[in-house]
């Protein structure tokens, strides 16, 4: 059995490498290595193995592979071949990758979306491990990925971010997960600092470690506008300094254009110490370097990352606004909002520097995994059919209180739940059993009346 | 020198840091880049002056005024110090080792020009471009990729940037594209060296990325400058003019085109606004009508669809 790899950044190298050295990705005799680079023009960006501390994990693979160059020109993210082609572009890329026929096992992320995807339907007969993306790893498949793929996922591999909790991810194909020890992630990230060039690097005097402000890059989704996702950044540094941060880094998203980073620096209020954490410096790295006094965010993973792997403090801004942003309901960013919401204080409500919470103490997951289940399974009622009953009793006893912020009334009615309007039988078009029945009642009267109108024309000729 | 590659920018700021960091990918002793900033008025030369340093071989050139692309070609073109020379829109870019593959191409055929196929790229959708011309690396006259006229040959694919060309072999002269041209450069540019250059190759490479619809961009917005099309058929017109044995053979295939062009501009009229839709009108009846009437009889007749009856009603409405 031969394991083919598809990694498309440093950190998912990093996850599929600790999940290796954490012995979950069982030792085979070989491991192929295959690279997406899926940002929006991958022929002007670094590629995994071009970046330097790719350099370390390298030993753990028998080759390396560009996907881009395996199907260029065209984009990872959009490229697959027709269903019925897939059996022939499957023997190029044996061929091409030099796999042999031997049987494969895929480790993949985002199983959902191309490349991930792609490759599960080119090789349509492997077996497939899926590794974590993030805590999106924790909320529900995105979309119905059919039994040709989900039936051959034999396992959900994910860091230990939050102990004990359970993925939703594949749960509808009874999936297992199994979770490793996140010390063995931040051990292989932390090999990779040494070839990071950290000399753009803003400097902090000693002694006064300063706050790290995670930036996103959510106008890119479609989710904030520019001007609404500037103003959530400036409130992050706004909470950060009433909570008594002296000097305050802004990392950017990886993606962010320089622009929208200038014009953040541009209306920071003045005396305030902003520096700029430049792209190619992970946030990861930036934890372990200058080990920051507490880390602000919305929801990024690095966010949990800090808390859990670093022992930093870490809180939130701007939960709120994303729970009514994102939409539809079931946007896959959801969940990573819900745990960053419910797990870590809001600063801009504390007024003060945030206690570590200790990510690492079950009790942590056994008061939110309902809340995710439940969470995500408004999201994805069909595909999660399974835990309606447990949705359900956990709803009654808890929707009224602070948990509320995360569902939405309109969703609570029409999945017919504690917490949604209640509505007279007759008018309850919106359960979706009696809206179908009502959507076909409308559509046969349109069509009952259009044919009598065929027939009062015909006669008319 | 080996290579020049041209590069105009106008109002481009947003594209500089890209544009820089794709030519540093193909930055080589063999090439320099020519960036001429067409006097945009905006940030657009600060950001090249500060990005330029980290690419090898860089020259900007200013513009004391601005002249459109072509001018701006031009400006590049006599500047360039490059035996053989190609362009690129600010806003393109090339897949890895596209260049080199370039270069390698004319080096190895030997000829006056060679021309490429790209990539169309439309978000994260791409679709490949051929160029029309089927016979790929054989040396050949371009005289010979001119015809047919009823349908695409190598002369309908009017790219500049899809190709390299040779300048010891083709002269300044005959690079030069018409000043004052803002929309379709590329057509009497192109038609001028087809009719003129002894020999060129078409290979398949596809390592060039056009990016489609970009904001702003001239094929979407209604502008006096789209009614260029009407001075560049002109010119072609009036070049084959000029060669008895030429016109006799192509007028039929440069009158088809203008044809097409023109109506394709009154399908899509709808762009303009009302009083440049009316000069649209009445400029493109006046060419119509200056064309030589027996050729346009016998591409009315060849083409024979709703696009003659677009053109002869025009002509009918508004006159000479």
């Amino acid at each position: 059995m031969t394991q083919l790899v598809l990694a498309s950044t440093l950190y998912g190298a990093a996850t599929v490498v600790a999940a290796i050295e954490a012995g979950q990705l069982d030792g085979d005799e070989r491991r192929v290595l295959v690279i997406a680079n899926t940002t929006p023009i991958p022929e002007l960006t670094a590629a995994v193995d071009e970046l330097p501390g790719f350099d370390v994990m390298r030993h753990h693979f028998d080759a390396v592979h560009s996907y881009n160059c395996a199907i260029a020109p065209f984009h990872p993210s959009l490229w697959a071949p027709r269903r019925d082609d897939a059996e022939v572009v499957e023997r190029h890329l044996r061929a091409l990758w030099e796999l042999g026929d031997e049987a494969l096992e895929l480790v993949v992320e985002s199983i959902q979306v191309a490349p991930a995807r792609t490759l599960a339907s080119v090789f349509g007969s492997s077996r497939i491990t899926v590794y974590a993306d993030g805590l999106m790893t924790y909320g529900p498949t995105r979309t119905n990925i059919g039994p040709w793929i989900g039936d051959r996922v034999r396992r959900v591999v994910h860091p230990d971010l939050i102990a004990g909790l359970r993925p939703v991810l594949l749960r509808e194909y009874c999936t297992p997960s199994t979770a490793f020890d996140p010390d063995v992630l931040r051990g292989v990230l932390e090999r990779t600092i040494p070839s990071i060039d950290v000399q753009a690097m803003p400097t902090s005097e000693a002694g006064d470690p300063p706050v790290l402000v995670l930036g996103q890059f959510l106008s890119a989704l479609g989710v904030l506008s520019s001007d609404e996702e500037h103003e959530l950044h400036r409130r992050m540094i706004v909470a950060a300094v009433a909570a008594s941060a002296t000097t305050v880094w802004f990392k950017p998203h990886p993606h962010a254009p320089a622009q929208m980073v200038d014009d953040l620096v541009r209306s920071v209020a003045p005396g305030t110490q902003l520096g700029v954490v430049p792209a190619t410096v992970p946030a990861e790295a930036v934890l372990a370097l200058v080990r920051p006094r507490f880390v602000v965010g919305c929801f990024s993973t690095a966010l949990v990352t800090a808390v859990r792997m670093y022992g930093i403090p870490g809180a939130t801004v701007g939960t709120d606004l994303l729970l009514e942003a994102l939409r539809p309901y079931e946007n896959s960013n959801r969940i990573p909002v819900t745990i960053a919401g419910a797990v870590l204080p809001d600063l801009e409500l504390e007024q003060a520097p945030p206690r570590l919470v200790d990510l690492s103490s079950p009790t942590v997951a056994t008061a939110l995994q309902p809340l995710v289940d439940t969470v995500a399974y408004c999201m994805q009622p069909t595909l999660l059919a399974g835990l309606a009953e447990a949705a359900a009793s956990w709803l009654i006893g808890n929707v009224d209180g602070p948990s509320q912020r995360y569902f939405k009334r309109r969703r609570l009615t029409s999945l017919a739940l504690p917490g949604g309007a209640i509505i007279p039988p007759w008018i309850r078009a919106t359960h979706p059993v009696r809206a179908r029945g009502a959507r076909v009642a409308r559509k046969s009267k349109r069509v009952v009346r259009k044919l009598r109108r065929v027939i009062r024309e015909a006669r008319m000729v | 020198m080996k290579l020049s590659v041209i590069v105009p920018f106008y109002r481009a700021e947003p594209f500089v840091s890209l544009a820089i960091e794709n030519l540093s990918r193909h930055a080589d002793r063999d090439v320099e880049f020519v960036l001429v900033e067409d006097c945009s008025g905006d940030r657009t030369l600060d950001a090249l002056r500060q990005h330029s340093v980290r690419l090898p071989g860089a020259r900007i050139i200013e513009r004391q005024n601005n002249g459109g692309l072509a001018a701006a070609r031009n400006t590049g073109l006599a500047a360039a110090t490059g035996r053989y020379v190609t362009f690129l829109d600010a806003d393109d870019w090339y897949g890895p080792r596209y260049l080199g593959q370039l270069l390698a191409s004319i080096e190895h055929f030997g000829c006056d020009f060679v021309r490429v196929d790209h990539v169309q790229v439309h978000g994260r959708r791409r679709t490949i471009a051929r160029s029309p011309e089927g016979r790929r690396d054989e040396v050949f006259s371009p005289r010979d990729s001119i015809l047919p006229s009823e349908r695409s040959s190598g002369i309908d694919y009017p790219y500049a940037w899809a190709g390299i060309f040779d300048i010891e072999r083709l002269g300044a002269d005959l690079m030069r594209f018409d000043d004052g041209l803002h929309t379709c450069e590329d057509r009497p540019w192109l038609w001028r060296l087809y009719l003129t250059a002894d020999s060129h190759a078409v290979t398949g490479l596809n390592g060039l990325f056009y990016r489609r619809n970009v904001a702003g961009s001239l094929t979407d917005i209604g502008d006096r400058r789209q009614l260029h099309f009407i001075d560049a058929f002109d010119q072609i017109i009036a070049e084959l003019a000029k060669d008895p044995d030429a016109e006799q053979r192509y007028l039929h295939k440069a009158v088809r085109s203008y044809c097409a062009i023109t109506a394709h501009h009154l399908r899509a009229e709808g762009r303009f606004p009302p009083e440049l839709r009316d000069e649209l009108r009445r400029n493109s009846s006046k060419a119509m009508h200056r064309l030589p009437a027996a050729c346009l009889h016998e591409v009315f007749a060849a083409m024979a669809d709703r696009r003659v009856s677009i053109l002869q009603r025009l002509m009918r409405r508004y006159g000479p």
